[in-house]
């Protein structure tokens, strides 16, 4: 692994991933401050006020198809959206390491076994198999971020065996099992650390992914339920307002945007640090 | 036509304030509606948000097969929109007085329209009339229904001419039955070996009805052409063209694109109501409809069986929100399932609901609710909670649970909302008692006759084959409902729902919330439309649609 001073020099340098960085924070405390900074109760109902516009009546960016404030719900929603997403990374990140990493150092059955099983989920749809589970599974916020993460560590796993297959032939890894070394030390003390940056990188580009499943979920009325504001759900109940009332559509779909940026700006960013191929 | 008629609410761009009550709908333009002769040419595309795929109408159907079944085939009477009969393969409606039903009710005569053609150029015979009710009743034919048709003991034929049938016992919305039986060659299908699966119902159906089946392109659209020897007046158009437009806002940009000419079906959505207002291109048409909106309780538990909880949550619901600020003022709130416009509709349980919380307080007070901890009420260790479901994605459902959660919370009972697909929600979920509570819509129809969903010998859950999914169980409300189709007098008939309105409104079985309305629209110039709540569908008159030339 490389030098923790050289990743931090080479992340930094890089304008785009630093300013993901920097937003993916900021979000992240609003979110986690939400019921302390949100002006308003989100879920509060005022009809006299339906699509009071920005500014308006004291709502900062407006107000909704029933009179909740806008911005009031886009911070609770931000703790649902991007809950769902890093919890769904972590998983990702755990169940296709571990699925992975036995995949690559045994082969054999093991191998072929998790293998064909990563080959029949991907070759799922996604949209439909999350539409299908979520028809007979009551949608709250913990099944669907297990639907989404369990559908998400396929990709993980290939790479986590990809790096296990090509590790355990170099000489370090000979070297520890010339040593004595047991197959759980081997994982995790040689191959796992040298296998980290690719997943850590992985990881960042999920919580992309399962922000914007999440919105596909709730755009097609199968994600979290009402009243509970997610950024998904927002979008799909501004569609039929946008020409009249753009600012319910626009918010929600700028955060979502700029979530997806930054976490995949602050990923790519993460990748080019990690790079041992890169000078420093 | 009858251009005068004033039940149509021909609402143009400007007419009336966002507003206005659906009695004040109405006007500009009776002087530019003025009589004018059809003009003959062209064709007209109707848009429909479902696709037609039978086109037998003894098949089990959609609402948007319906609209096309209309224009191909002829009942043997049509209602109005004023809810009059229209003799239509019949030549004349049958009545006491001019003897085509007799004194006790039940033996009917019914003579036919001389000189109508089958599409193919076949004539059309009363032996067609009883081929098709026997088709129905066919305990191998899947029939779309045959309430109603079971209560015709025989059918059989004078002559040619001459249609005869007796029922099982008096049932007075049979004429009402019939208007919804689009009668089938017997030439035809006699031969078929399996009604069900022939060719007849997608490739080559054949009617009598103005339009003749041109071709359907799955997922695409649906061809008809003029029957020029069609019985009544018109055809004037060239072609129908019922095109398969899957989203409802995409239909919408359509009409406004001038790519199709009318909205089908569920037409204009509440929505997009006010930018329809303001185009000039297009006739908007808001129509009352017979189906309301409701929150159906379900009655096997234990919470619901007590009429008062059903009471104090009605009090509990403000309906002026609903209907002012997501219904814009244009659907009327409903108390009971007969809607104002109908014969049998009693004036006085108007008003009858008020919404007051404090009374729906003292009542969940009196029967053990006591107010919790965290602001619900709990009896027993049990807190006064309950799920509510609708159909995922529907917005103005979705708006409305938000919205009575919040009210209901004011009177300390906490609603839940779980939504699901349509699929899954009017499955076994609905139909067979498993839910809590849901928001859901029911048509009446044109005959107050409403037993299938209060009736307690029609609950699926206990076997009954109806609608009664509630399960709802009350000795007098079958006893009314029992009565109200023994007479055909209509006076009488009256007494009895009259009365049946009055005990719905004391025993809310169902939560009414308003009666919905039809926001249909067409390109301007396309004339003779007009939307008829009698009838399942807009497209009852297709043959005196015509195209003003510019």
């Amino acid at each position: 692994m490389l030098d923790r001073s050289i990743v931090w020099r080479r992340f930094t340098r890089n304008r785009l991933a630093s300013a993901g960085a920097v937003v993916v924070l900021i979000l992240v405390a609003l979110a986690a401050l939400a019921p302390w900074v949100a002006p308003r109760d989100p879920l509060y109902i005022d009809m006299d006020h339906k699509f009071a516009r920005p500014g308006e009546a004291g709502f900062v960016l407006g107000a909704d198809e029933l009179g909740r404030d806008v911005l009031s719900r886009l911070l609770h929603a931000g703790r649902v959206s991007l809950a769902v997403g890093l919890v769904t990374a972590v998983i990702a990140a755990l169940v296709g390491s571990v699925l992975g990493a036995v995949a690559g150092f045994y082969g054999g059955a093991a191998d072929t076994l998790i293998m064909r099983v990563v080959d029949v989920l991907l070759s799922m749809p996604t949209i439909f198999l999350l539409l299908a589970l979520s028809a007979f599974l009551k949608p709250t916020m913990l099944t669907i971020t297990l639907i989404i993460g369990l559908n998400s560590w396929m990709s993980v796993a290939r790479m986590v065996r990809g790096q296990v297959l090509s590790l355990k032939e170099q000489e370090f890894v000979l070297a520890a099992r010339a040593a004595g070394a047991g197959a759980r030390r081997l994982i995790v003390r040689q191959l796992m650390p040298n296998a980290v940056a690719p997943v850590l990188v992985a990881a960042t580009l999920t919580v992309a992914t399962a922000i914007l499943l999440e919105s596909s979920l709730s755009y097609l009325g199968y994600g979290i339920q009402p009243p509970t504001a997610s950024w998904g759900n927002m979008l799909n109940n501004a569609q039929t307002y946008v020409l009249y009332a753009p600012w319910v559509a626009v918010y929600p779909g700028a955060m979502i945007s700029l979530t997806v940026l930054s976490f995949n700006f602050a990923g790519d960013g993460l990748r080019d640090a990690l790079d041992p191929r890169l000078g420093p | 036509m009858r251009r005068q008629d004033l039940s149509r609410r021909h609402f143009l761009s400007g007419a009336a304030a966002l507003g206005a009550t659906l009695g004040a709908v109405g006007v500009r333009g009776a002087g530019a509606q003025a009589p004018a002769a059809p003009q003959r040419g062209g064709q007209i595309i109707v848009g429909l948000s479902q696709e037609p795929q039978n086109f037998n109408p003894v098949m089990p159907t959609i609402e948007a097969q319906r609209g096309v079944h209309m224009a191909i085939y002829d009942d043997l009477w049509r209602i109005d929109p004023k809810g009059a009969f229209v003799p239509n393969l019949a030549a004349a409606i049958p009545t006491q007085a001019n003897g085509g039903i007799s004194k006790d009710g039940t033996a009917f005569t019914v003579k036919l329209r001389p000189g109508v053609q089958w599409h193919d150029g076949q004539p059309f015979t009363a032996g067609d009339v009883v081929f098709t009710w026997k088709t129905i009743m066919n305990p191998k034919v899947t029939a779309f229904s045959t309430v109603g048709f079971d209560q015709i003991a025989d059918m059989w034929t004078g002559d040619d001419a001459t249609l005869k049938f007796k029922l099982k016992q008096p049932y007075a919305p049979i004429l009402d039955i019939l208007a919804d039986m689009f009668v089938v060659p017997e030439h035809v299908l006699a031969r078929s070996a399996d009604i069900n699966k022939d060719e007849f119902n997608t490739r080559r159906p054949v009617g009598t009805g103005p339009f003749k089946f041109v071709e359907w392109v799955s997922g695409d659209h649906v061809t008809l052409e003029a029957h020029r020897a069609y019985h009544g007046p018109g055809p004037y158009v060239d072609r129908l063209i019922f095109k398969y437009v899957p989203d409802l806002t995409v239909l919408f940009t359509q009409l406004k694109t001038g790519e199709i000419d009318v909205t089908g079906i569920q037409g204009i959505p509440v929505d997009l109501y006010p930018e329809a207002r303001t185009l000039s291109t297009i006739h908007l048409y808001v129509d009352p409809s017979t189906s309301y909106e409701t929150i159906a309780p379900n009655h096997l538990l234990p919470m619901f069986k007590d009429k008062r909880m059903r009471q104090a949550l009605y009090l509990g619901m403000d309906k002026k929100p609903i209907v002012e600020k997501i219904y814009l003022g244009l659907a009327p709130e409903a108390e009971s399932y007969v809607p104002p416009q109908s014969w049998a509709y009693n004036p006085k349980i108007k008003g009858h609901h008020r919404y007051d919380p404090e009374r729906a307080k003292r009542l969940l007070e009196e029967i053990g609710w006591k107010l919790g901890p965290d602001g619900i009420r709990v009896k027993d260790g049990a807190r006064l909670a309950f799920e509510n479901a609708c159909t995922a994605g529907n917005k103005q459902r979705e708006q409305i649970q938000q919205l009575l959660q919040q009210q209901w919370r004011q009177i300390g009972v906490e609603m839940k909302i779980n939504n699901k697909p349509a699929a899954v929600l009017f499955g076994d979920f609905y139909r067979m008692s498993k839910f809590e509570t849901i928001v859901i819509g029911m048509g009446m129809g044109s005959d107050p006759e409403h037993s299938f969903r209060l009736h307690s010998r029609y609950i699926p859950a206990k076997g009954g084959l109806g609608r009664n999914s509630i399960a709802y169980e009350n000795p007098e409300v079958d006893r009314l409902l029992d009565a109200g189709v023994r007479d055909l007098d209509r006076e009488k008939r009256k007494k009895a729902y009259f009365r049946l309105q009055e005990v719905l409104a004391d025993e809310v079985p169902y939560l009414p919330i308003y009666h919905f309305v039809n926001i249909r629209g067409t390109r301007k110039g396309i004339e003779g439309f007009r939307p008829n709540s009698n009838m399942q569908e807009y497209s009852w008159n297709t043959n005196e649609w015509w195209i003003r030339k510019a």
